[in-house]
């Protein structure tokens, strides 16, 4: 089925001191982030898929079953918005957006019909003779979303476009650029270095680190199963406890359960703090038989009222341990349950299936 | 080139260069290497080192060079202490008239040399405005300032001509310099002298010594202003010499020889600025977040208007005086002067003009005809210089240089090379004076437009080639327009500059070519002021109206 072919790249680049090796496909039509730290090589992988910058050697990149890595950037029907927009200063709005139609060769009257439709694609009516200098970030923002839009591109890029933004505009064009894609349809990737704006809007996330991909999955199941400690801890809150700590607090009958047969490599384990049971404030604490750790006599270190929740950092021992709880804790310790269903072990970074 | 992945392509327009490398290389390293060949020639036109040799070691010759150094350097003495005071002001302080100031400053530099000397002679001369004025105001019938035709007239006239590069070029480093050092030294118990002397003097050297070296180089090759106040062979400087040499003695090789010295010394100073300049570009980050101040103590305000009024004064007085005196006319020696329209009339044609004024109307036109096509000239050359000057890699830099290389190389020598090619190829007229001028002012357009291309971001580039557009599309599309502005600034300048050209044009001309610039020297040097004067008001008026532009095409800048 051809038709359903999307993006399947292998990127490679070496710089002194970076490299970037990278493989991974995108679904015609989806919308995938790229999620990673800075420097971690997302802006280099846009570049390549741009062809911005030359590609290192055993590099390919197909688009709907076409080889472009050959191609010069003006072939490749890879469009590009970037991070700080640049529209061409000198152009108002609609120059901007038809600019890629002209290139086209589209008559003028349909250049104004379609840069009208753009214009209200991206909520911004009547906005055609404007000049960028006139515009907020976040009408830049559009219409460079606009601009990139018309040359009808089989992939569009979005890089961090949503950085330079307030948080409140951040959230609601991370909406707008959603149903932007919903209604064109367009294989999109987009980079991020925001978990919650890939959680929210991406149907597939990859995620980078250090130059190569630490997970590829939905934003479910990446975040229920992380495969790397990476992974786990980038794509939102959790605990982190070495692997001894099993020893001490494994509370289940006979306490003969078999974890885990140590190896030798850094061993981690991990979870989340909504999976985090206050045992001493639960109305059904976690019973004997059901495998969990329980970390007795923790002592509240703060307790941060978020709304519909209060996020809460226990000590217990030299450690912390986050938790969220929908009351104030009653005392200042507490026993603390998780049960070891939940909890994630790793080895050396890399998950390992309990 | 093994390894090249990750490389960003930034030089794929190198090859626009091209026209541009060959024109210069065509018309500007040709004549230089003809100057230079001659220079190792004798006087029969056989290979030898004599020249070099007998040159070189002449006491005359040393003493030239050593006179040339030193003048420069009173020179750029006097312009640092009249510009330094301004800096600081314009850099510190906001003021009513704070733009009238800078843009009095700005009006040297934009004038040709021959006139700064005829406004100087006019205002400063023993006949001249100030003595007048001051021989009414003490009442006595002797001209109380003795100026003219020394050393003093010469460091005068290029403190005058050169005080606003060293006030412009200061106060714009100083404005944008960090004031936080200042503060934390306030705050740690530092009194305000201190603090300057500790701090922001050391902060401000590059910046000055930058200026600075500019300025010496400027007044090193200095030739109209010598050529007129100097006047004898004490006040000889190694240009006016060559000029002689070549002109007046016919002693090509001579000539030649005392380029090649000059050449030696001005690449060594413009190797210095150079890298003055790179570690003023490294040493400060820049902020624009300085707040000026009105000046709040009476010393202050007094500084203020004194140097406010000093300045229109000296700078605006030699003007105003050159404008005042075309229209007038004596009759005889004694007769006092009255007002008059006899100068224009012979300048454009509608009286025929006596002597030196014969050629006025014929040297008007040709002075605008050559002018408009050095202009138009210089604007395909530079953007060409312009879009393959923008990437990095030793091509694009090498090219840059070639293209600011004339700048190194004083329009006398440019002149004496095109002198000697002249007499080769036996062509007079003027085609010469047209190349001479375009090698002369390339540099100047470049430097407006090649920042310009810098600034435009990659990513403007990079944007229009992922919606589609070619390298070249996007160059006519995107960077093009965006470079507009400047390259009609460079081509003003280089109207300016060629229409105010003496240097070159008398270096390589013989008597059959005649330019404003040209009949003016000879109306100097036969003591009609007030001819001079007319035509020189021509310069001005055209000067002020390059520079009321280029100012208003400032302000149309790029978000």
């Amino acid at each position: 089925m051809p038709e359903t072919r999307g993006l399947d790249c292998t990127l490679k680049a070496s710089y002194p001191d970076f490299t970037l090796d990278v493989s991974f496909s995108v679904k015609r039509g989806e919308l995938a982030c790229i999620i990673g730290p800075s420097g971690c090589g997302k802006t280099t992988t846009l570049q390549l898929l741009s062809g911005l910058i030359k590609p290192g050697n055993g590099s390919s990149i197909t688009l709907e079953g076409a080889d472009i890595l050959h191609l010069p950037t003006e072939q490749r029907q890879v469009a590009l918005v970037f991070q700080d927009y640049a529209l061409f200063p000198q152009m108002t709005v609609e120059d901007n957006i038809a600019y890629p139609m002209k290139l086209r060769k589209i008559p003028k009257m349909e250049r104004t019909r379609k840069v009208s439709a753009l214009l209200d694609l991206v909520s911004l009516p009547g906005f055609q003779k404007r000049k960028p200098g006139q515009l907020s970030g976040g009408e830049r923002q559009r219409v460079a979303l606009a601009r990139a839009l018309a040359s009808e591109p089989k992939l569009l890029l979005l890089d961090e476009p949503l950085s330079a933004l307030d948080t409140k505009l951040r959230k609601h064009l991370r909406e707008e650029i959603r149903r932007i894609h919903d209604e064109t349809g367009v294989t999109m990737l987009y980079v991020t270095h925001d978990q919650n704006e890939a959680m929210a809007i991406a149907d597939s996330i990859i995620v980078m680190n250090h130059g190569s991909i630490e997970q590829i999955a939905s934003p479910e199941e990446l975040y229920a199963h992380p495969k790397t400690l990476f992974a786990a801890t980038f794509m939102g809150e959790g605990n982190t406890l070495p692997y001894s700590i099993i020893t001490q607090t494994l509370a289940s009958e006979g306490n003969d359960y078999v974890v885990f047969s140590p190896k030798s490599g850094e061993q981690t384990i991990f979870f989340r703090p909504e999976q985090v049971t206050l045992q001493s404030d639960a109305l059904l604490p976690l019973p004997e038989f059901l495998p969990h750790l329980e970390f007795k006599d923790a002592t509240l270190a703060s307790c941060v009222f978020q709304g519909s929740f209060y996020q809460l950092v226990y000590h217990w021992n030299e450690y912390q341990i986050m938790a969220i709880s929908d009351r104030r804790p009653k005392g200042r310790t507490a026993t603390l349950g998780v049960r070891l269903l939940d909890i994630h072990q790793f080895l050396d970074g890399q998950a390992v299936m309990l | 080139m093994a390894n090249t992945h990750g490389k960003t392509k930034t030089a794929e327009l190198a090859w626009m260069g091209i026209p541009a490398f060959l024109l210069l290389a065509f018309l500007f390293l040709v004549p230089l290497c003809a100057t230079l060949a001659k220079a190792f020639t004798d006087g029969e036109g056989h290979l030898s080192l004599s020249t070099l040799r007998t040159t070189f070691s002449q006491p005359y010759t040393l003493r030239v060079l050593g006179f040339t150094l030193r003048q420069a350097l009173y020179s750029t003495l006097a312009s640092t202490a009249i510009g330094l005071p301004g800096a600081y002001l314009l850099a510190n302080y906001r003021f009513p008239g704070k733009k009238i100031v800078t843009a009095v400053a700005t009006v040297p530099f934009v004038l040709p040399s021959i006139l700064v000397v005829l406004g100087f002679v006019i205002f400063y001369g023993n006949n001249g405005i100030l003595n007048r004025a001051l021989m009414v105001l003490f009442h006595t019938d002797e001209p109380p300032l003795h100026i003219l035709y020394s050393l003093r007239a010469i460091i005068l006239a290029h403190a005058f001509y050169n005080f606003p590069v060293i006030m412009n070029l200061v106060s714009t480093y100083w404005e944008q310099m960090d004031r936080h050092p200042e503060q934390a030294a306030l705050t740690l118990g530092a009194s305000r002298g201190t603090v300057f002397r500790t701090i922001t003097l050391p902060r401000l050297l590059p910046a000055l010594f930058s200026a600075s070296t500019l300025v010496f180089l400027f007044c090193y090759n200095s030739f109209a202003i010598i050529l007129v106040l100097g006047g004898g062979p004490v006040y000889t400087t190694m240009e006016t010499e060559i000029y002689r040499k070549a002109r007046m003695s016919l002693d090509g090789p001579g000539a030649a020889a005392l380029a090649l010295m000059s050449l030696i010394v001005t690449i060594t100073l413009l190797v210095i600025y150079l890298a003055l300049q790179k570690r003023l570009k490294t040493q400060e980050e820049y902020t624009h977040s300085v707040v000026q101040q009105q000046p709040t103590s009476p010393l202050g305000k007094t500084l203020i208007i004194l140097y406010s009024v000093l300045t229109a004064v000296f700078v605006l007085g030699p003007i105003i005086s050159v404008v005042a005196r075309s229209f007038t006319m004596t009759a005889s020696r004694s007769a006092p002067s009255q007002w008059s329209l006899v100068w224009y009339r012979q300048l454009f044609g509608i009286i025929a003009g006596k002597d030196n004024m014969k050629s006025a109307w014929i040297a008007l036109q040709n002075s605008l005809s050559i002018a408009v096509v050095v202009a138009l000239a210089t604007i395909p050359a530079s953007l060409s210089l312009a879009a393959a000057a923008k990437g990095k890699g030793w091509l694009p830099s090498s090219l840059e240089l070639l293209g600011m290389l004339p700048m190194a190389v004083s329009s006398v020598i440019i002149g004496l090379g095109y002198y000697f090619i002249a007499r080769h190829i036996h062509t007079k007229g003027y085609l010469l004076v047209v190349l001479a001028h375009l090698v002369i002012v390339i540099p100047f357009a470049l430097r407006s437009v090649i920042p310009e291309a810098r600034k435009i971001p990659i990513q403007y580039v990079a944007a229009a080639r992922t919606l589609g557009a070619s390298r070249l599309y996007t160059f006519w599309t995107i960077e093009a327009p965006l470079l507009k502005n400047s390259l009609i600034t460079g081509a003003m300048f280089a109207f300016a500059l060629s229409l105010g050209e003496l240097n070159a044009t008398l270096t390589l001309s013989d008597s059959t070519i005649v330019t404003l610039p040209i009949v003016m020297y000879q109306l100097i040097g036969s003591y009609n002021y007030q001819g001079a004067c007319a035509l020189g008001t021509i310069l001005i008026i055209a000067s002020l109206l390059v520079f009321l532009l280029t100012e208003g095409l400032k302000g149309n800048r790029h978000a």
